[in-house]
């Protein structure tokens, strides 16, 4: 039996009691405070279904100048030199096939764990943020879509808060428009009230919460455990309100867009807006579950995200799934370009100053050994660039992909899921 | 040689799966020895034993009983090397393809199973936040409003049912949203509460008159321009770009002037509108809009006539109210006798001022042109249906006044300056205890709830704008979003009548306990077992039972699968919006109706009625009576393949891979749902199979092929042969008795030349009997025959939807007694209701600690 394997079971078991312990004892930040300035960015895109195994995945290791592209990361050929692939990687949380993205950011072993048919942990952008994020006015922004059926699997966008909770992703472009440049027209008088009211409306559902609990069973009351630990989590968002109420937000860089949209215009829009989030240090971390049902739609694909994945039963199920990988990498491209054009409020390249990786826990069909992970921007400190690195181990974990991604790009963080060191292969 | 530690189980162990003792609810899982021993021995312990311990695994000293999750993990690692074919090595023995199938099903099944049983929590009942549904019937009992799904947060994370309080999670999201969603509500009904009733009238929309004044206007300037051209006016002064658009504008003429000139001069275009590209650009019409009084209810009515003799499927059209579908109709009137239509409509929450409009029902993602191409309609034209007479009358109000209302009445609505503080501290107390399900608030809550009106009215704002956060707040609280039962005082370890009866009204109506079911408790009338029979029949004749349809079952038949399943409209023509709405409602309507009939469980099965509406009536070939676009049950002839969840196109629909049937879909379904045996999930990373062939294959012979690894085979020989018996059944639910084969994957016109029709074969053979099938009608008697497993899936579904939580193995004898009296009785769905609330797990309360 080989190595890996049983290494999984050391490691899922070990992972299991880490979670179990209260946020900050699991996750060992160093001890060095991260210099903030200049600001560093995530971005995190997460594409559900795996790719079409023939045509997409490179065969031999080194810089694609050298190996060149693999017809499905051709759309890529512009940023040729600033992608990097990783090969062998296993999220090693996912064990069903049909599990979607559920663990993609968190690395939970889902629904095998003991006691709980349920189960996930904090993902890595709230974990980013806590070092990242506290000087935005949004410490991470996650983004999904409204089609839920994108085998995405459970949950409401790729983030997870410290408790293993779905925190829902905007699904509106408008909407995320809105929470960005929507200007209040509250005066100073009115949003002290509204602030004033919105505690005491949190007082007074607490203290329902405390006469009730009394009353309880003992598994009733960690239940509502849940809400009690939310609305302290509210409360700390007004406290964040309060702190950002005499800062304008920024001007929008461009138009409201249209309310109505299919899914390729939506996802466009969503790739202009995380631009504009970032260039107008709105946030510094932006989690996206992207659509795959609506863009095959508006590309006029007769099937489904599904049906391509399971693209060898017929030839013309292939057809569609090497077009699907193109289409999803020419639309990556078109971002980069966006990135690489645009520079922040701090005068820096967007480009230079984040780290953007994109990739899902499935390889292709029913397959989670050797996941995608495709990272690019310059945020990434001494990550190299422009390269397919092939990892000595299969099954390396995805978490230690996690942890050098975040250490390259200033984040001190030692360990995170189930992670058992760093990727020195990547660091160059 | 023999194991340790097998041998020491071995004498316990009878059959696989089987509890170690039944007196420990959460024991082991065993493994069969009989299974896995001499496999073991001959493939694996020679480098996995006592001698060599390759990879650092032992595989003789694993115990077959998995009772702990590393054990589970050690025979996850096991199974996983097996599917993947890693083990044993090439240079070692293999096994037969039958030694590995079999092993492969054993240890796939048992830690499937183990999985569950290691994730159980020993029987309670986690603190239930009511769910979507429940929450928008619940605001209906307390003010009279309907309101759209989509201003609640989303249910959807676990696999069980939406009443499962351990999947149900909170976070500062949800509080937002339900903050949110209740400032709406309040803001709503505040504004509507003290306004009068409104007199009905009646709003009439002529739909032709401002559609052609809006052609002949067009035609008019078309005219007058061309006027000018010819008399010599340059591009510039018609405000035309350049010389090139001025020959474009006047090449267009006949077809932009010319055909609205001709739409005109159509008999009866004075007198209607034709859904046309001439009449109406977006092919719909319109009734006047009406500012919606949320409380009340309109009728909705208008005239029509086919135009142009189309083909049954132009027939229809779809009736909506902004994007929300509100019917579907079929149009067979004449010009000279149009068909008169009409619904009752309840306004929404959110409608505002609004009206409803219509359009012909076809699919949206193929051109009209094309779509009338593929329809054979011979037609001049492309319309189908010409409408006139769009009417709006109402507002009909329901008879009595919202518990709102009244309270409202009661108390601020009759101003009182002196006592204005009094008056908003009882409206505020009474609509709690309402909210709260007559639980008393803490006073402290009270008093802090109060001074958020008291702040609010120092700022000077009006009493009604002070009422808003305060009313928000209640329904944001733990006590109005948890179905709240206290510890019992008493050593019976029951819940209180009046939490008894709200579990009732929860499990049945999806809403709070209403006042008789309340009074009956609160007089200790619900233990005597003959007036709550009479309570829980009365409510599942009641139309509110329809929660029941509309929560257990959409889950329990998986109709989410179906809402996801992407049909290919533009090749199968037959299939669009207005079926697959009204295939759901057909499968929830058939629920619904065994239900209010008290019939037995074997009506899934088959069954000698439908419950459709015309539209189903037509994609099945099915007469219907005149009445209307409601759903009605119909008898089916006796001849029909219909009859049953098994006949219906959203069943039989969700068994496709939207190209075609999928056998391995409706084995899989049927083998969970009537044979209530759950296929383990597919084991991750196994190479998926290519399948090319240069003949054509049906899909008999397709999932046949896709057989051929002993990884696949282990699982999908159980139920794949199953789902061959609704073979005569194509992926839109239509019957067939011949399929149209053609060479996989080849695109190109001349492969039309090779496809072929190969008749139908549904013969199959059920996993667990053995017992072969040769058609749908042996295959329904088949099912008929293990009935029992069907009434344990269901009794299992409504004691884990009715309790909230997931069923554990401490349940088996709980629902053994169930199952059996239900077998009594016929499997009647009432009975077994019955049962299962009278059962005392039904009553039980949690443990204190």
């Amino acid at each position: 039996m080989s190595i890996h394997l049983h290494n999984r079971r050391a490691i899922l078991k070990a992972g299991c009691t880490a979670l179990a312990l209260p946020f900050m004892e699991s996750l060992s930040f160093g001890k060095a405070a991260a210099a903030v300035v200049p600001p560093k960015r995530f971005l995190m895109i997460g594409c559900g279904y795996g790719f079409t195994k023939e045509t997409f995945f490179p065969t031999e290791a080194g810089r694609f100048a050298d190996i060149g592209l693999t017809p499905g990361l051709k759309p890529l050929e512009r940023h040729r030199d600033d992608i990097t692939m990783v090969s062998n990687l296993t999220n090693l949380g996912a064990t069903n096939a049909h599990g979607g993205s559920t663990s993609y950011l968190t690395g939970a072993n889902v629904t095998g764990t003991p006691g709980k048919r349920f189960h996930n942990s904090i993902s890595l952008d709230q974990v980013l943020a806590r070092e990242i994020g506290q000087d935005t006015r949004y410490p991470t922004i996650a983004l999904s879509d409204k089609d839920t059926n994108d085998g995405h699997g459970p949950g409401l966008s790729l983030s997870w808060s410290d408790k293993g909770q779905p925190i829902p992703g905007i699904t509106s472009p408008v909407d995320l428009y809105h929470q960005l440049f929507g200007q209040d027209k509250e005066s100073a008088e009115e949003r002290e009230f509204r602030l004033a009211e919105r505690r005491s409306v949190l007082d007074g559902v607490v203290a329902d919460l405390k006469s009730s609990r009394k009353k309880l069973s003992k598994t009733d009351q960690d239940k509502l455990e849940e809400y009690l630990q939310s609305i302290r989590q509210i409360e700390q968002t007004i406290s964040r309100e309060v702190e950002w109420s005499n800062t304008p937000k920024p001007k929008a860089p461009f138009k409201q867009p249209k309310d109505a949209m299919d899914g390729l215009a939506a996802l466009k829009t969503f790739q202009k807006l995380i631009v504009a989030a970032f260039q107008t240090d709105s946030t510094r971390v932006i989690t996206y579950r992207q659509p795959i049902n609506s863009i095959l739609k508006s590309k006029e694909f007769s099937l489904g995200a599904h049906s391509l994945s399971h693209y060898n039963l017929d030839p013309r199920r292939g057809e569609a799934s090497r077009q699907k990988d193109a289409m999803f990498m020419a639309l990556f491209a078109d971002l980069l370009d966006m990135f690489k054009k645009t520079v922040d409020i701090h005068g820096q390249n967007l480009f230079e100053s984040t780290l953007i990786s994109y990739g899902s826990n499935l390889r292709t069909g029913h397959g989670l050994k050797g996941c995608p992970a495709i990272y690019t921007g310059g945020a990434g400190g001494n990550l190299k660039r422009g390269e397919h690195i092939a990892l000595p181990e299969e099954d390396t974990p995805l978490a230690n992909y996690w942890v050098t991604l975040a250490q390259q790009s200033g984040v001190p963080l030692e360990q995170f899921s189930h992670s058992t060191g760093t990727l020195g292969e990547l660091v160059g | 040689m023999n194991f340790k530690i097998t041998t020491l189980f071995a004498a316990a162990v009878t059959l696989a799966l089987q509890p170690l003792a039944a007196a420990e609810p959460s024991s082991a899982i065993n493994l069969d020895p009989k299974i896995l021993n001499g496999f073991l021995e001959n493939y694996c312990v020679q480098c996995h034993g006592p001698e060599k311990q390759k990879g650092e695994t032992q595989l003789d000293t694993l115990s077959l009983a998995i009772d702990s999750s590393d054990t589970a993990l050690h025979w996850q690692e096991v199974l996983d090397v097996l599917n993947l074919g890693e083990m044993p090595p090439d240079d070692e023995p293999a096994p037969s393809p039958d030694e590995l199938k079999q092993v492969l099903a054993h240890l796939t099944e048992a830690l499937s199973e183990s999985k569950k049983r290691l994730s159980e929590s020993g029987g309670d009942t986690a603190l239930r936040r009511i769910n979507r549904r429940e929450y928008k019937y619940t605001i209906d009992e307390l003010f009279g409003f309907q309101i759209p799904d989509e201003l609640l947060p989303p249910d959807d994370i676990a696999e069980g049912y939406d009443t499962v309080g351990h999947d149900k999670q909170f976070s500062s999201y949800h509080f937002n949203d339900y903050f949110k969603a209740a400032k709406s509500i309040v803001d709503t009904a505040l504004k509507w509460v003290d306004q009068p009733r409104s007199e009905s009238k009646l709003h009439t929309n002529e739909p032709e008159k401002r559609a052609n004044q809006g052609l002949e206007r067009y035609i008019a300037d078309y005219d007058k321009k061309m006027a000018r051209i010819k008399a010599g006016a340059s591009h510039d002064e018609l405000g035309i770009d350049d010389e090139k658009q001025l020959q474009m504008f006047v090449k267009r003429y006949d077809g932009r002037a010319g055909g609205r000139k001709r739409y005109l001069q159509r008999p009866y275009a004075d007198q209607g509108l034709f859904l046309s590209d001439a009449g109406s650009s977006s092919h719909k019409v319109g009734s006047p809009g009406v500012n919606m009084d949320p409380r009340a209810s309109y009728k909705f009515r208008f005239v029509a006539a086919l135009a142009q003799d189309p083909p049954p499927i132009r027939h229809f059209l779809k009736w909506r109210v902004g994007d929300r579908s509100i019917g579907y109709v079929k149009v067979d009137g004449s010009f000279e006798t149009p068909s008169v239509h009409e619904l009752e409509y309840r306004a929404f929450l959110t409608d505002g001022r609004t009206g409803f409009h219509v359009t012909e029902n076809r699919s949206d993602s193929i051109r009209l042109n094309h779509y009338i191409g593929k329809t054979g309609h011979k037609a001049e034209w492309d319309s189908s249906i010409w409408v006139d007479r769009l009417e709006v009358e109402g507002p009909y109000y329901p008879r009595n006044p919202s518990p709102f209302e009244t309270n409202y009445q009661r108390t601020i609505g009759k101003p009182d300056l002196e006592n204005e503080e009094q008056q908003a501290k009882r409206f505020l107390v009474t609509f709690m205890r309402e909210a709260f399900r007559h639980r008393d608030p803490a006073t402290e809550y009270v008093d802090r709830v109060f001074q958020i009106y008291q702040l609010n009215r120092k700022n000077n704002r009006s009493i009604k704008e002070s009422l808003v956060t305060p009313l928000a707040m209640i329904l944001s609280s733990p006590s109005f979003l948890y179905l709240m039962e206290d510890t019992p005082s008493t050593e019976d370890q029951i819940v209180s009548e009046t939490e008894f009866a709200n579990r009732i009204a929860y499990f049945l109506w999806s809403r709070p306990a209403n006042s008789d079911l309340l009074q009956a408790a609160t007089q200790g009338e619900l233990s005597d077992p003959a007036v709550l029979r009479r309570m829980v029949d009365g409510m599942l004749e009641h139309p509110n039972s329809w929660a029941l349809a509309e929560g257990f079952f959409s889950h329990w038949a998986d109709l989410k699968r179906f809402d996801e399943i992407a049909i290919n409209e533009a090749e199968h023509i037959g299939f669009n919006n207005g079926i697959r709405e009204s295939a759901r409602l057909e499968a929830q309507h058939l629920f619904h109706a065994m239900v209010k009939e008290n019939r037995s469980l074997t009506d899934l099965i088959d069954s000698d009625f439908t419950v459709i509406n015309d539209l189903l009536a037509f994609h099945y070939g099915l007469d219907f009576p005149d009445q209307g676009s409601e759903f009605v049950k119909v008898p089916l002839p006796a001849d029909s393949p219909r009859g049953g969840l098994l006949g219906t196109t959203a069943f039989l629909t969700m068994g496709s891979n939207g190209e075609r049937s999928s056998p391995i879909i409706r084995g899989a379904l049927l083998m969970e749902k009537f044979l209530h045996r759950e296929p383990p999930p597919p084991p991750p990373n196994v190479p998926e199979l290519a399948l090319a062939s240069d003949k054509p294959l049906s899909v008999r012979e397709i999932v046949d092929l896709h057989r051929q690894k002993a990884q696949c085979a282990s699982c999908h020989s159980s139920f794949d042969p199953l789902g061959f018996g609704l073979e005569n059944f194509d992926l839109l639910g239509q019957w067939r008795e011949m399929e149209t084969v053609g060479n996989v994957g080849k695109k190109d016109s001349k492969s039309k030349t090779k496809k072929n029709q190969v008749p139908i074969r549904a013969e199959g053979a059920f996993p667990n009997t053995e017992k072969s099938f040769k058609n749908l009608k042996e295959f329904r008697a088949g099912l008929i025959e293990q009935r029992h497993l069907l009434t344990r899936s269901i009794t299992e579904g409504l004691l884990s939807y009715g309790l909230g939580r997931h069923i554990e193995f401490a349940d088996q004898q709980a629902i053994d007694e169930i199952c059996k009296t239900a077998a009594g009785n016929n499997d009647r769905i009432c009975d077994l209701i019955f049962e299962i609330i009278s059962h005392p797990t039904f009553r039980k309360a949690d443990k204190p600690e």
